[in-house]
């Protein structure tokens, strides 16, 4: 085909997904690519400016921080915390989330009534205030910083899986699998989960890309990734001091975050156009 | 006793105010970097922001000046007698705004008012040596302690004065009525307050005839209102921005040693640090401490100088010197304590709290790391940070944190390291006998021979990392000149206009 | 019947209500000690014995649950141990400072996002749908304190033309109203043109509209009405999302609303404040999601048959 007709046929998800697997590559060969230690502090060479080269030698190409360390280094090795983190809060939250979602709506009755009740109270938080109080209570570490993000982020699937699962429980093959004698189990795993899985794909991707940007609203609030780890949240709330001083500090995690979040959700919406059944 | 030096001060502080009241009338606008909480006197210790606005509109009955001395205020004189009795001579011509006089009883209730557990005052712990409060007649009152209580009248300076009627039929929490030199127009929490000068004050009129307090928690928000020249005075922003501002049209910035000292705790009261010296020599020989300052804090702040006071305090010791940076005698040390190989502690850091703390911790456990000490850093949220030091005793075995002494004495400031104090975990013994011996006397030169000894005692055998002052830093308006202090007040009254 | 309905509704949004204070007492209590907050360092274990039982805080934990739901039900969420002044006092009197940041940033993101979004949808196809599409996306991969301080950096120092912080006029309402609407404007702009083109696509419209059996106007409207609804819905999550958000937008721009209230009261394990604040929001947020549905019944009225019986 001409060259014309094939950038007419790229759509954003295609370059949201080329994206993202250069930082998902970047993230886990970090070592390997990563110039400097990103934890190696250098107190003279302290807030040096970008120098936007690649083959100068001991210079920091995206510029030093405010202890001296490279933040180039500390966005590829950042890349893998801020993922590695969005990641499991997502699959903690679907897991969770589908699963309520799916025992509400098809078994119903009083079960489904206090699933919903529990769903609805726990909206009844704004997420920032209920992240917040989670992780000044718990504490904040790795693991908590999960918990509250999975937290924050299950109702959504429960919601939209509870609403399909009602759906399909009353199509043909399922009441024929009811009739046969199949085990609830046997039905949700074989039936059921095989026919929401685009919803849930579609809302995973989403809630990946609106957590990675809780999680440096959290860090920015103080209660996120400890030190020395480098996460893109943390870099950008420690950087926001030297905003006048010395840009490239809080510049270049917040791009990368905008750029990852971009293209995260130009796939989740290119994936929302594949799966819906109406095109 | 007291006399004649003091009320030279203060005719000098009269006449300075008189001068400058004779000048137009000015406004000036500070920039407070957290919220003023309460206008009760009695219900808050927080300097920079409620007292600051507080000593605006209420009178104690001594005052600290930017020199860091005590001078008359509402007591135009005071004395001890036999170590246990204070007595305070105020002035007669102090009245409040209801027209009741700030006399001998209304000290009485307002000191009454502080002490009763109901009131929930967090200053009722600086005043329970107090035992009884007598008014011998309406200029005179008279405190007896059951203990000797030296730094008394360096509390009473932050104790101001309500009128007993006036308390009782408001709310003092959000309404304000004093003798100061400014009453209260508004007070929008979370936002501002607003002061205006009284006309016809005892004293004179201030120099300025509005003052108000803006509410800019962000720093470089406050930075931007400054140059924006929608506030005169800022203080607590980064080091680094210093340049900048001074780099700037009509502002400028400098900094000032606070009364704060900075430094990382050992818990010397369980391994490795419990009866290790060496190694508590070794941690502090490793840290280029003047590195650090340049680096992090663009070179303001002062290195403390082997002890736990700067020349702020009474019972500084002069002759110490800080401990220089000698990463060799640090590795030979750190051998002689038994970790050649090198060994792992926990750091714990608070957050939000102590000027870029995050930063200093990171800089300092790098260093370290190149003598063989590995550090783990946590960072965590300031109350938490101090539920564990001081609730649960459970203090990690390095903690970074800043403290200060509002009395500014050695009493004060060593006595949180005595062994035995929930906030000391410390364990040197010959320390704290000094101290106690100390606190028994009443002769000024004995004490200060005696806090010789026992800072010696400490440097011999340091209870933390010891590092620096930490610097105030402030910046300012062409338009206004303030004489800077140590201790985090700010107030209209040592503020000036420009000529 | 509507009312039984109605009635239900009520009930359910009181237990939701009823659950969401009592999580956070529970995860107030696990902040911390309030007490050392209070008392200055050098205080000795003597006083913080004291104070705690002066504040009634050694009482065991149902106790203190039991008093707490019975002051709240009467509208005394207790005093608060910062400011000594009653909790919902406080939050009451912060609170419209929220509102109208909330309630601004709602009106320009729904007008800009419903802007974008109807440009995207109409025009589908063309170059000005993905340009559209990306900007409304950006605003939502934006983190918003990040694109707070950039707009201070640019509005405020570099050209002076707005303040950079505080209140007291409109001027000072624009940035901050502006850093909370983004996020807004891309969800209401991403749901409108995906609703607006899920019902050009339905069958008999398109059907009908093909063969020239509909009047235009009644295409339009059908569309947008339809198009419009779950815009509504979102509408109610959107409220809570932005009281959330109002947090951080408040904190950059020194915005004295709830937001920082609690977090406020969160640093210094203010129980009292953090209770009656989210008691304040959990409030709100039910009562808008319930004048959404209400909204929802009347735009639709298949809806309202299905749900209580009668049109």
């Amino acid at each position: 085909m001409s060259a014309t007709s094939f950038f007419k046929r790229i759509q954003g998800g295609h370059v949201g997904l080329l994206v993202l697997a250069v930082v998902a590559l970047l993230a886990i060969f970090a070592p390997l690519v990563a110039p400097d230690n990103p934890v190696r502090s250098d107190l003279r060479g302290r807030l040096a400016e970008p120098t936007l080269s690649l083959t100068a030698v001991g210079t920091a190409p995206l510029g030093r921080d405010q202890l001296g360390r490279d933040i180039l280094s500390r966005m590829i090795y950042g890349s893998r915390a801020t993922l590695l983190v969005a990641l499991c809060a997502v699959v903690v939250g679907g897991v969770v989330g589908v699963t309520i979602g799916v025992v509400s709506g098809f078994a119903g009755g009083i079960l489904d009534r206090i699933l919903m009740r529990i769903t609805d109270i726990q909206l009844a938080f704004p997420l920032m205030l209920l992240a917040l109080l989670m992780v000044a209570a718990m504490g904040a570490n790795f693991f908590n910083l999960i918990v509250v993000l999975a937290l924050t982020s299950w109702t959504r699937y429960a919601r939209i899986v509870r609403g399909e699962v009602l759906q399909l429980r009353e199509r043909e093959f399922v009441l024929s699998a009811v009739a046969a004698g199949a085990s609830a189990w046997r039905i949700c795993v074989k039936h059921i989960l095989p026919n929401i899985m685009a919803p849930i794909i579609v809302v995973a991707t989403l809630e990946l890309g609106r957590v990675i940007v809780m999680e440096s609203a959290l860090s920015f609030l103080g209660v996120g990734m400890q030190p020395p780890t480098p996460s893109w949240g943390r870099m950008l709330a420690e950087g926001r001091s030297y905003v006048s001083r010395a840009w490239w500090l809080a510049a270049f995690p917040g791009l990368g975050i905008m750029l990852v979040v971009l293209s995260i959700n130009l796939i989740g919406d290119w994936l929302r156009d594949v799966f819906d059944p109406k095109k | 006793m007291f006399h004649s030096r003091f009320l030279k001060a203060a005719a000098a502080g009269v006449a300075f105010s008189l001068a400058a009241g004779a000048a137009l009338a000015e406004d000036m606008t500070f920039a407070l970097s957290a919220n003023v909480v309460t206008l009760d006197p009695h219900l808050t210790t927080t300097v920079g922001t409620d007292l600051s606005v507080i000593s605006h509109i209420y009178t104690p009955l001594v005052i600290r000046q930017p020199d860091m001395k005590i001078y008359p205020a509402a007591a135009k004189s005071w004395e001890v007698t036999d170590g246990l009795t204070w007595t305070f001579h105020l002035r007669d011509d102090l009245t409040f705004p209801d027209g009741s006089k700030l006399d001998a009883a209304a000290v009485k209730w307002n000191i009454e008012r502080i002490l009763n557990p109901e009131t929930k005052s967090p200053v009722r712990a600086w005043l329970t040596t107090i035992k009884e409060i007598k008014v011998v007649d309406p200029v005179t009152v008279q405190f007896v302690t059951d203990k000797p209580f030296a730094s008394l009248p360096d509390q009473m300076s932050q104790i101001f004065i309500m009128s007993p009627a006036w308390t009782q039929s408001h709310n003092p929490a959000i309404e304000a009525s004093g003798t100061g030199p400014y009453d209260l127009v508004s007070y929008v929490s979370g936002d501002s307050v607003t002061l205006k000068a009284k006309a016809g004050h005892v004293d004179g009129a201030p120099s300025f005839d509005n003052v108000g307090f803006r509410v800019i928690p962000e720093d470089s928000s406050r930075i931007a209102a400054l140059l924006a020249g929608e506030v005169d005075l800022i203080a607590g922003i980064p080091p680094f921005e210093l340049e900048r501002i001074n780099g700037t049209e009509g502002v400028s910035a400098s900094s000032v040693s606070s009364i704060r000292m900075v430094y990382v705790k050992f818990n010397n009261l369980k391994p490795p640090f419990a009866g290790n010296t060496k190694l508590k020599l070794a941690l502090n020989y490793a840290i280029d401490k003047e590195a650090l300052r340049d680096a992090i804090w663009d070179g303001q702040g002062e290195l403390s100088r082997c002890q736990p006071l700067n020349p702020a305090y009474f019972g500084y010791n002069p002759d110490l010197a800080p401990f220089p940076y000698d990463p060799e005698k640090a590795k030979s040390l750190l051998a002689e304590a038994g970790f050649a190989e090198g060994l792992t502690l926990e750091f714990e850091v608070p957050m939000g709290r102590y000027l870029l703390a995050s930063e200093m911790a990171q800089a300092i456990a790098a260093q370290w790391a190149e003598i063989g000490v590995n550090t783990n850093i946590v960072e965590m949220e300031y109350g938490r940070w101090l539920d564990k030091y001081q609730n649960a005793g459970q203090m990690g075995d390095l903690s970074y944190i800043g403290q200060s002494w509002p009395t500014l004495t050695a009493d004060g400031m060593l006595g949180l390291l005595e062994p035995g104090n929930i906030y000391a975990y410390y364990d040197n013994e010959e320390f704290g006998n000094l101290i106690r011996e100390a606190r028994s006397l009443t002769d000024n030169d004995q004490r200060l021979a005696l806090y010789k000894k026992a800072t010696e005692s400490f440097c011999a055998s340091p209870a933390h990392l010891v590092l620096f002052d930490q610097p105030t830093t402030y910046a300012l308006r062409d338009r206004i000149k303030w004489q800077a202090r140590a201790d985090d007040i700010f107030r209209a009254m040592d503020i000036s206009v420009a000529k | 019947m509507l009312y039984r309905y109605l009635l239900t509704r009520l009930g359910e949004a009181l237990l939701s209500l009823w659950g969401a204070m009592t999580i956070v007492f529970i995860a107030a209590r696990m902040l911390g000690d309030p007490v050392i907050m209070m008392l200055p360092m050098g205080a000795s274990p003597a006083d913080i014995e004291l104070m705690r039982k002066t504040l009634r805080l050694d009482d065991p934990l149902i106790i203190q649950y039991l008093q707490f739901m019975w002051n709240a039900v009467r509208g005394d969420f207790g005093m608060s141990f910062q400011f000594h002044r009653p909790a919902m006092d406080l939050v009451l009197e912060r609170l419209p400072a929220t509102i109208l940041l909330a309630v601004s940033a709602l009106i320009i993101g729904i007008v800009v996002g419903g802007f974008l979004g109807f440009v995207a949808a109409r025009w589908r196809g063309t170059m000005l749908a993905p340009i559209a599409t990306v900007l409304a996306l950006l605003g939502q991969a934006t983190p918003v304190f990040w694109l707070g301080i950039i707009l201070i950096l640019a509005f405020s120092t570099s050209l002076g033309w707005l303040p950079s912080g505080g209140t007291g006029s409109l001027s000072h309402l624009i940035l901050p109203s502006i850093t909370l609407a983004t996020f807004t404007a891309a969800s209401v702009m991403r749901l409108l043109r995906s609703s607006m083109i899920e019902v050009v696509s339905e069958d008999f419209i398109r059907t009908a509209w093909s063969k020239g059996l509909m009047p235009r106007a009644v295409y339009v409207r059908h569309v947008m009405r339809n198009a419009l609804l779950p815009v509504v819905t979102m509408v109610g999550i959107l409220a809570g999302e932005l009281l959330g958000g109002a947090v951080i937008t408040e904190t950059v721009f020194a915005w004295p609303g709830i937001g920082r209230l609690v977090m406020q009261g969160i640093e210094t394990k203010d129980f009292a404040v953090v209770q009656a604040a989210a008691a304040a929001i959990a409030a709100i947020y039910i009562f808008v999601n319930f004048a959404v549905d209400l909204l929802y019944m009347l735009i639709d009225p298949r809806i309202r048959l299905s749900r209580t019986g009668r049109a």
